[in-house]
């Protein structure tokens, strides 16, 4: 009787059944703001709404790619944003691998809960300690000193300000970003180690050979979400850490857009800005996607 | 027990236990700027141990009722939306990691979930759209709007791929139904990954502040995270008078705030622990992995 | 508290002043404009929630005096004082109307038992105007602004509302506030009318848009932001060094203080001068070299100025600022400038100071309570001495005078009577004789901030009409109590104004008596006086005595914009000019100008920012103030 009730319900309803409350609040909270969007394309004014506000055509998009250095910006966003997905993955990976190695369980948790702690520290307390260590009576430059490297401002230095954003970013979050490995770690079957082992592999070559093909899925599919992020480059970060120096590779998008919001209260440009970052990562994640897809054979999602 | 300890093993420990000093900084000196008086703070003379030591932060802390209160809230944020989170998380996941002659529609959502992931109307829309569902100071308006996290659901998703399918079709044939299968074979196969997406979503409800400020009035209602944002001051010499700038710089009090976020920290570090037991630890899927 | 409650009343001293009017010639124009059916207009603008008194503006509220001697307000059932004279259409009560607001909190606590709609604060308010306040929300700095920000974005705003020039302009355009100008220009209002005629009403003109006033402007017009020169007098001691006369000595001192090695740790580590980036003339500030440009050189960095001609220009692009530039470089090159000045920010400045590590600072005359107080604490022989001084000895000083508006209070399009706020602002601007509320308003407890309206005080006591008062205290010692000052007051104001000068007691009896303190002998930074220790003493008397005497013996000739607004060009432009202002100006001041003369380079960034779209600004704001 049982059995025979099951049956009569086929499997793609329940499928429907799951899929559906989650897509119904995407729907009403995210999907639902889309209208905002259309702001990107008006003179947007809050009485007369999304459908009421003048159209003014691509002025909003105009005023940011007309200034002479929007181009510069978003070669910055995407220096910072590649670099900070790039070595902070590699970070976590690496560190991920690493904490793998340690075998006193006690030091690996003391060690991993020390690690992740930064990712709780706001980056407004973060920018101020490392401005101290930093900055001109800091640390680092006294060091620097002793050593005979002189007048080096390490802050306010263009060509080394990407770098210093992005080690001080990847320092702040690796410990986080390795949780999702160290969790995948935990699904690697430790008989594949000890047949490694009996082939005579090193613990290198184990690493290699087993530790990260078993991880390399979350590894892609990590990847190919960053993406999604990749006009993103940070902006409470750059935006405590920035000044007038290193204006010319460290100007990002998000500041630029902010300064903007200074000077002018226009909620069309923030739009515009936004929509044009939404499309770029629709583009590079449809091609990531299909990139895994034929090269890899993997199916992302 | 059966390795030996090789010098590559000194050199790993060595190099993280250093990478652990690095990362401990941070929240040493916010613990430390708690501890010290003001003055000192302000004239960036505490570094690395506290200077003029003192309770007297921690002591306001404890007569702050909107502080303790705000703790309360956010307490219920977590356990409410995590277990939110995680249901529809687990639900959405399980039948779009099916292969696609299981469930055709499957891609349609997929792709659904993914661009809703990228285009969002921005802040003003939604600012609207909460008004017109009546969910201004209310609860449900920090849980609602992100009930389903799709970047989580996108890696469970793919974790419960790892999932060998045939362990679905023998379930299947033994007559059980999608949920069945789901919480008795795919639920209890991923812990890992559910605790690492659990901890995810705690964490990400913890340090929510936005939703909290711009969607709740009351004072009375708003989740710690908020309360702490709302500690920052900005001085703007355009628009404040000279007035306004002394009070604030008077008020200001750095290492109240330091002691804030100490305190806001204890559940985070509370917590950890009885996540972290489960994926530090290796399990043994050896039966499963296909 | 009680430190607070000090330290407010003296603020209030400074910043609340007491004047308005004042028998300014140019006050005649606000009464001018005054149209024969105003008087009409009041008949018909009745407030429906008033019902016992001052109903009509004309009736004199003394006849009803047993109305209004019956109210009470907050906790403390507080009285209208009735001995003051209600007379003239101008007083008019709300009692029993409501409105509704929101709070920027500004990270401070109210006072135990005290709620955001019901403190001291509000009750005095409720005082002088009867209205009530309902607030839908309160945030502090940041989260408010941001929280605000999406409230204007969504056309959500509360009945009364302070806001910025630049919300301002947003809130006009999107048409949800009140237009004013009728009310503000031809109702009976004499107070703010000779308020705002005082600065040539150059406050209102920075609120107009498309001839119409939307807001209420604060209007702004001392030299509160003016970075005055500290410099640390115990140091000038112990090098024998003479007081500064132009900015050559100052130069020497800077030296002459990095070459001391105070903290005798054997490092070439004193700074000489520490600058912010902080060039524009409109903001002012700790740090900002904006005076330097002001009188090496006369441009007005930030700003926009007339030429003789009549033809306006941006003061960043003045000549003159080449001689500053060039002044600063040549600093920057001998090191009295730190080399990575650029990347400092208000935290380093007070770190910097605070250590010791620097003895010249440039900050507003009340630095002494913040940027210096550090450094007061942790070094109790620091003393510090402040200065104003002129390019050559003899010349006159220019200095910042800030912009004419700085935050402006809109009502909502829709509420139903815009005018009861116009009538609390005059009512609240100060001043009058007839204050209902001036014996409580000295012992408020609650910060300023969460008063209803906030800000709408009268131009500070450094302006214009108060410079005698200030000779009169700081120079001659003329004047030496609350009474002779408020004698001074009604003589200068013909009567017109009592003067509150309760409030500025503070600053003349008190830093008297410390002065007094200090020829008995006593150690200046040992004095403690009231509830406040010594190192805070001290901070009181550098913001109060130190700095505003320095001003006061400067007398600076005031420095302010010619045009507030914001153009098209600038929205457009704006954000990429701003930085390349910035940029420019901190590399020629470092010296990085690719191998050309400052002057040269100067040059051709004057041609480079006319041409990415300065030209086409230059032109809006002319065609906008016309010649």
């Amino acid at each position: 009787m049982k059995k025979e009730n099951k049956k009569r319900i086929p499997d793609r309803l329940y499928y429907w059944l799951m899929v559906l409350p989650g897509a119904i609040f995407v729907f009403l909270f995210n999907m639902r703001t889309w209208p905002g969007i259309l702001g990107a394309f008006q003179d947007f004014v809050p009485v007369k709404g999304w459908y009421g506000s003048d159209w003014i055509g691509l002025t909003n998009f105009k005023i940011f790619f007309r200034q002479p250095n929007c181009f510069q910006i978003i070669r910055n966003t995407l220096v910072l944003a590649v670099g900070k997905i790039v070595f902070g993955q590699c970070m976590a990976i690496l560190f991920a691998l690493m904490l793998n190695e340690v075998r006193n369980s006690k030091l690996k948790k003391t060690i991993q809960t020390v690690t992740y702690l930064p990712h709780f520290v706001s980056w407004v307390i973060f920018a101020s300690i490392l401005r101290s260590i930093l900055g001109s009576t800091g640390l680092v430059e006294g060091l620097l000193k002793s050593f005979g490297i002189e007048n080096v401002s390490i802050l306010g230095t263009a060509s080394i300000f990407p770098a210093i954003m992005i080690a001080t970013e990847v320092l702040k979050e690796f410990g986080w970003s390795a949780i999702i490995y160290l969790s995948a770690l935990t699904a690697i079957d430790m008989g594949l180690y000890e047949a490694a082992e009996i082939d005579g592999a090193t613990r290198l070559r184990q690493t290699i050979h087993v530790t990260l093909p078993g991880i390399r899925h979350i590894i892609v599919l990590n990847a190919v979400l960053s993406l999604g992020g990749i006009l993103n480059a940070g902006f409470d970060q750059i935006f405590n850490m920035y000044n007038t120096l290193v204006m010319s590779t460290g100007d990002i998008i998000d500041t630029w857009v902010y300064r903007q919001g200074l000077i002018s209260f226009n909620y069309g440009v923030g739009t515009a800005v936004g929509l044009f970052k939404s499309i770029i990562a629709l583009i590079l994640t449809v091609f990531a996607y299909w990139a895994a897809d034929r090269f890899a054979d993997y199916k992302i999602f | 027990m059966k390795k030996k300890i090789t010098k590559g093993h000194i050199v790993i420990v060595a190099v993280l236990i250093l990478l652990s000093l690095i990362c401990l900084y941070p929240m040493w000196y916010t613990l430390i700027v708690s501890f010290s008086d003001k003055a000192y703070v302000e004239g960036g003379q505490v570094w690395i141990l506290p200077i003029g030591f003192n309770l007297k932060s921690y002591g306001k802390i404890l007569e702050d009722k909107v502080f303790f209160n705000a703790i309360w809230v956010s307490v219920k944020r977590v356990v409410v939306g995590c277990s939110v989170n995680m249901l529809l998380l687990i639900l959405t996941a399980y039948p779009l990691c099916l292969p696609g002659r299981k469930f055709p529609e499957g891609k349609f959502f997929k792709w659904f979930f993914m661009v809703n992931m990228l285009f969002n109307g921005g802040l003003i829309p939604s600012y609207v759209l909460m008004r017109q569902y009546g969910l201004f100071d209310s609860f449900w308006a920090m849980i609602l709007p992100g009930a389903l996290p799709v970047w989580n659901m996108i890696l469970m998703m793919n974790f419960f791929r790892n999932v060998p399918y045939e362990l679905n079709e023998s379930a299947a044939m033994d007559g059980g139904n999608p949920f069945q299968i789901l919480f008795r074979i795919y639920v209890p196969l991923s812990v890992p990954s559910l605790a690492c997406l659990l901890l995810f979503q705690f964490v990400g409800h913890w340090n929510s502040y936005f939703d909290g400020l711009l969607y709740i009035n009351d004072v009375a209602k708003q989740p710690l995270q908020t309360y702490i944002y709302n500690l920052s001051m900005v001085l703007d010499f355009t628009s404040m008078t000279s007035e306004e700038i002394i009070s604030l710089a008077e008020t200001s009090d750095k290492t109240l705030n330091a002691a804030k976020v100490v305190v806001a920290m204890v559940p985070i570090l509370c917590v950890y622990p009885f996540i972290q037991k489960y994926f530090t630890t290796g399990m043994t899927l050896g039966a499963v992995k296909g | 508290m009680k430190q607070k409650a000090v330290s407010m009343l003296l603020i209030a001293a400074l910043a609340a002043g007491m004047l308005t009017g004042c028998g300014n010639e140019a006050s005649s124009g606000g009464e001018g404009t005054k149209t024969p059916d105003s008087g009409a207009k009041q008949e018909t603008n009745e407030s429906p929630a008033t019902d016992k008194d001052a109903e009509t503006g004309e009736s004199d509220m003394q006849g009803d005096g047993t109305d209004l001697s019956q109210l009470t307000f907050g906790q403390d059932n507080w009285k209208i004082d009735m001995s003051y004279d209600y007379s003239g259409p101008q007083f008019k009560r709300f009692d029993g109307m409501e409105f509704t607001r929101v709070v920027d909190t500004m990270g401070t606590d109210l006072p135990e038992g005290m709620t955001i709609d019901d403190n001291d604060r509000v009750w005095d308010f409720q005082l002088k105007t009867g209205l009530t306040p309902k607030t839908i929300w309160s945030a502090s700095g940041e989260a408010y602004s941001q929280k605000l920000n999406a409230a204007i974005a969504s056309g959500e705003i509360p009945d009364l509302l302070r806001v910025d020039l630049n919300q301002y302009y947003a809130l006009v355009k999107a048409d949800l506030v009140a237009d004013l100008t009728d009310e503000i220009l031809n109702g009976d209002h004499p107070g703010i009318q000779d308020l705002y005629a005082m600065g040539d009403n150059a406050a209102l003109k920075a609120v107009t848009v498309n001839g119409r006033i939307y807001g209420l402007p604060q209007a702004y017009m001392s030299f509160d932001n003016a970075p005055i020169i500290w410099i640390r007098q115990d140091w000038m001691e112990q090098l024998n060094l003479e007081e500064p006369k132009t900015y050559a000595d100052l130069e020497k001192i800077a030296l002459a203080f990095m070459e001391a090695d105070f903290d005798g740790n054997g490092q070439a580590d004193t700074y000489g001068f520490p600058i912010l980036e902080r060039y524009s003339t409109s903001t002012g500030g700790d740090g900002s070299p904006c005076d330097l440009f002001l009188n090496v050189g006369k441009a007005a960095p930030g700003i926009w100025q007339r030429q003789e001609d009549g033809t306006v220009i941006y003061g960043s692009l003045m000549d003159g600022a080449k001689e500053a530039l060039t002044m600063l470089n040549d600093w920057y090159e001998k090191g009295i400038i730190p080399s990575d000045f650029a990347t400092w920010d208000d935290e380093t400045l007070k770190q910097t100071i605070g250590e010791g590590k620097a003895g010249i600072l440039l900050s507003p005359w009340w630095g002494g309570l913040t940027t210096l107080a550090t450094n007061v604490t942790l070094d109790p022989n620091a003393r510090w001495s402040a200065y104003m001084l002129p390019r050559e000895e003899g010349e006159e000083i220019r200095s910042a005078a800030g912009n004419p508006a700085l935050s402006v209070h809109v009502v909502r399009k829709g509420f139903e009577d815009p005018s009861v706020f116009v009538y609390a602002y005059d009512m609240l601007s100060g001043g009058y004789k007839a204050d209902p509320a001036s014996g409580y308003t000295n012992s408020l407890k609650a910060n300023n901030t969460y008063s209803p309206m906030q800000g709408c005080s009268s131009p500070s006591v450094l302006t214009s009409p108060m410079k005698d008062a200030l000779d009169k205290i700081f120079v001659t010692h003329e004047i030496k109590t609350q009474e002779e000052l408020e004698a001074f007051v009604q003589q200068e104001t013909d009567g017109l104004m009592k003067g509150d000068g309760a409030q500025f007691t503070m600053m003349i009896e008190y830093g008297l008596a410390m002065d007094e303190m200090v020829e008995e002998g006593q150690n200046l930074r040992d004095i403690a006086i009231g509830d406040l220790d010594a190192p805070t003493t001290y901070t009181w008397y550098l913001a109060g005595r130190i700095g505003i005497r320095a001003i006061a013996y400067a007398q600076p000739a005031p420095v302010s914009t010619v045009f507030q607004g914001t153009t098209d060009g600038m929205n457009n432009y704006g954000t990429f000019l701003a930085d390349f202002e910035k940029e420019a100006y901190t590399k020629m001041i470092m010296g990085d100008t690719d191998g050309q003369s400052i002057s040269d380079y100067f040059d051709a960034f004057v041609e480079k920012y006319l041409e990415q779209g300065g030209a086409e600004i230059t032109q809006e704001v002319q065609d906008l103030i016309g010649k």
